[in-house]
């Protein structure tokens, strides 16, 4: 009592000297608020009813809740307990899954997803869902090196790689090319007139030699302010994920066929980041889920993110791409900010500095005794507290 | 024996302490900034960006509190050239390139001179240049070769910008210039080679961090701040009663096992049970699991015991939750027990074959005692030396968990906390699971002796 946000505002050197100040803020960053039952309480529709760390969470239904009255489809809580099972090991899920030990299973890795789509007594059980996600893969650049500033340099590469392959190789054909930043769900903003880099090589090579770049000896050349650069990537991605070495391998071969080396650099993660916040890399995969309530890209794309541990990895843009994102940022015409984050998008695809693969999928298993269910592109891609069980 | 086990128990002190060192300059080696690991997990990347100086006050703040501002050791081991406030520097990628000159040209106070120059340039830079400029001089605190920074300092001369900035620009490049020349012109490369080593008195990371080790305090975890001690309390009766039980059922099973196969009877059975063991010997521990997961939980076959966890957390008597427990860890004990019969079986059979041949078996076969007399009371007692090695070994296993069980069984215990911890660099608790096993090596080295005293008195202990 008595404090209040423009005294922290304004008063902060003081106020940080304040010892109920100091007592309130150690009490709420106090590890309890991330475990203790009494004191994670929200506003929807469940409280947390037992847990066992790292085994399963266990929620109840809250009984006199405010949504119990609204009818609106996302303000829902109808399973009376609802829990969720910690399973670390893929295997050892999917043969829960199969002996209905678990009604849900979210992100099933694709081959598995294959193998149950062709299991009949598992279809007499489950139904299987294939809904597209926000999180994306993507390949990135790091525009400040030399070799890769020119813009049409980077075009030129990103026609050395084959998507379908890639899309083949790890998510079985199942997914689409992605062509931009934003998810194709989010319809009226995702925008269908930018056509996709395909795998060209003949393209790439016009591209590169336009860029100034010479063939010879079997490698790409360019002498540039009074130094020799070569066309070689170093590609980094983080460690112990399957689809980033596979999407590596495809675009190695790839590039190497047209003369340009790649060295594949498995990376751990934290190290990974570190690396890239000091630009210190040249490629890399990652991949990142992107919202559908914002189209703030301030920390990923302006150019103040382009800093040392700033977000904007790959140095993307320029004063026209910076003031587009503030402009879209402070509209409130609907239909202005359509047209800014088209023409973003357009800028984005020009500049080839982030080049989107495509969009995972959540493939999901639930089980048919479940009805009323509400799918979702946000992660893990479905509601739970829509579901309406048919055996209670 | 008695003043040898004191001896020994006393040795435990200084042994824990050079395991304690290692083990905490294992963590400073890793080098990781928890501080900026720490505001990065809380998603404070739009204050970074609304209010720069307080984000850096927080950071600060937090340095203090993970003692990053403090030398690691009661003293260090330095160049006469290097500074004693480098770790202050922020950010790290900086310090780095500090530490570098300062080792290239010697002199400190030219290296900091040229330091703030650049500094100086690079936020102009970051004012009014195009983003590949703002690079190309960041990238100028990655570079410490002379050539290169003359030759970057050069091009950096050449830049054209609009006249109410150039004259700012082309002021701090020949200022920037003027401070590199008198860095490389004065620059003493023998003060890189000087060591000295400087005293830091109780004011160290190291320090601190035992005061706290020694008063119970065991620190947070970085992951989830929750103390190490809990995490640990709630992992340890799990992997302690997977594994204790396991042991038990191994040696229940093995010892009884390697003394029928030492022997001369039943030929046939004893041929089969080997090559059965061979065969169980080959198989990976994880594939064993997995198949035990097919057979016995799985739909496909024997739908007998679950697949993962240790049962839910329910108010019941000690025997329910023993039952619930039991039915739950089953497959997992299975795992475990049949991974480590057949090596334990097996050195228990090569030993005993060579105890049956020793006289004092002869004698009393002679003697007339039945054979069964002479194997457990005679001879069993002379193979059990190695196995007492074998269980020293076995023991420090359970606290430090069995990885690869509790992983694919989702048991939260000491190994998969190890596992998570070493993935989330959560240096508080891999740093005291590592100690703990250690201290639990100690302990049980001693136990063993006490063991071997106790098998055999003729031993004498030094």
């Amino acid at each position: 009592d008595g404090y209040t946000l423009a005294h922290i505002r304004d008063k902060y050197e003081e106020l940080k000297k304040d010892t109920t100040i100091q007592k309130f803020a150690q009490w709420v960053n106090d590890y309890s608020f991330n475990q203790d039952p009494q004191k994670l309480q929200g506003s929807a529709g469940y409280v947390l009813d037992d847990w066992v760390n790292g085994q399963y969470i266990k929620l109840r239904k809250k009984q006199n809740w405010w949504g119990n009255d609204i009818d609106v489809p996302w303000i829902k809580a109808e399973p009376e307990i609802i829990n969720f099972q910690i399973i670390s090991d893929n295997r050892t899920a999917l043969i829960a899954l199969k002996n209905s030990k678990i009604d849900i299973y979210g992100s099933i890795p694709v081959d598995d997803f294959l193998i149950l789509m062709q299991d009949k007594n598992f279809g007499y059980k489950y139904n299987l869902h294939h809904v597209e996600s926000t999180k994306l893969a993507y390949l990135g650049f790091n525009s400040r090196l030399p070799k890769f500033a020119d813009k049409k340099t980077r075009q030129a590469l990103a026609r050395l790689i084959n998507y379908k392959e890639i899309i083949n190789v790890t998510q079985a054909g199942m997914v689409k090319q992605a062509v931009g930043i934003i998810p194709p769900i989010h319809l009226g903003y995702s925008d269908p007139n930018i056509m996709p880099y395909v795998f060209d090589p003949l393209r790439a090579k016009q591209l590169l030699l336009k860029a100034g770049w010479e063939f010879e000896n079997g490698r790409w050349t360019k002498y540039e302010n009074g130094e020799i650069l070569t066309l070689h990537l170093n590609l980094q991605f983080t460690s112990g994920i399957n689809d980033y070495e596979s999407i590596a391998l495809v675009i190695k071969e790839a590039f190497e066929k047209n003369g340009i080396p790649v060295n594949i650099q498995p990376t751990e993660s934290r190290l990974l980041t570190q690396k890239l916040k000091n630009h210190q890399v040249e490629v890399f995969i990652r991949s990142m889920s992107m919202t559908l309530f914002s189209f703030d890209y301030r920390s990923l794309f302006h150019t103040s993110a382009a800093g040392l541990n700033g977000f904007n990895y790959t140095g993307f843009g320029n004063g026209h791409t910076d003031s587009l994102i503030i402009r879209t940022n402070r509209s409130t015409d609907p239909r202005e900010r359509r047209s800014l984050i088209k023409e973003f998008q357009e800028n984005f695809h020009q500049q080839a500095t982030f080049l989107p693969l495509f969009f995972y999928t959540n493939n999901l298993a639930i089980h048919k005794r479940l009805s009323n269910l509400r799918l979702t592109p946000l992660f893990p891609g479905y509601d739970v507290t829509s579901m309406v069980s048919s055996v209670q | 024996m008695f003043l040898y086990l004191i001896k020994r128990i006393l040795l435990i002190i200084p042994t824990a302490f050079i395991i304690v060192v290692l083990a905490f300059f294992w963590g400073e080696l890793s080098n990781s900034d928890q501080a900026m690991m720490d505001l990065e997990m809380d998603e404070n990347m739009p204050y970074r960006e609304i209010d720069p100086q307080r984000y850096q006050q927080a950071y600060h703040q937090l340095r203090v509190k993970y003692l990053l501002d403090f030398p690691p050791f009661y003293f260090s081991l330095k160049a006469l050239s290097e500074p004693d406030t480098l770790n202050r520097i922020y950010p790290v990628i900086h310090r780095d390139f500090l530490r570098q000159m300062a080792l290239e040209y010697g002199r400190w106070d030219n290296v900091s001179d040229y330091y703030l120059a650049l500094v100086d340039l690079w936020k102009t830079t970051q004012m009014s240049a195009s983003i590949t400029q703002v690079s190309k001089v960041e990238s100028m605190f990655q570079i410490t070769q002379p050539g290169s920074i003359e030759k970057n300092i050069n091009e950096l001369a050449t830049w054209q910008f609009p006249s109410f900035f150039s004259d700012q620009w082309q002021i701090q490049v020949t200022l920037l210039r003027e401070k590199f020349e008198l860095l490389y012109s004065q620059q003493t490369i023998w003060s890189s080679m000087v060591p000295i080593v400087k005293f830091n008195g109780p004011d160290n990371k190291f320090h601190r961090w035992m005061i706290q080790l020694l008063s119970g305090d065991l620190g947070i975890s970085h992951r989830d701040r929750e103390p190490v001690i809990q995490k640990i309390l709630k992992a340890l009766p799990i992997t302690l009663g997977l594994t204790f039980t396991a042991m038990l059922l191994i040696f229940a099973i093995a010892i009884p096992l390697g003394v029928f196969l030492s022997g001369n009877s039943y030929p046939v059975t004893r041929n089969t049970l080997m090559n059965m063991l061979l065969g169980i010997d080959a198989i990976p521990l994880f594939l064993l699991s997995l198949l035990l997961i097919i057979f016995f939980a799985g739909n496909d076959f024997f739908n007998l015991f679950p697949a993962f966890g240790i049962g839910p957390n329910i108010s019941a008597s000690w025997w329910e939750i023993f039952s619930i427990r039991i039915y739950y860890l089953f497959l997992p004990l299975a795992a475990l027990t049949l991974a480590s019969i057949p090596f334990i079986a097996r050195q228990l059979q090569i030993t005993m074959e060579q105890v049956r041949k020793k006289d004092f078996i002869t004698t009393a076969r002679v003697k007339g005692m039945k054979e069964r007399a002479i194997i457990w009371r005679h001879g069993f007692p002379n193979a059990l030396f190695p196995m007492v090695t074998i269980m020293a070994d076995f023991l420090p296993g359970t606290i430090g968990g069995v990885l690869v069980i509790e992983v694919i069984f989702s048991i939260h215990g000491m190994g998969k906390l190890m596992r998570d911890s070493v993935l989330s660099q959560d240096y508080p608790v891999i740093l005291i699971i590592i100690l703990l096993v250690a201290l639990v090596k100690l302990i049980v080295n001693i136990l063993a002796d006490i063991a071997y005293y106790w098998i055999d008195p003729r031993v004498r202990f030094g």
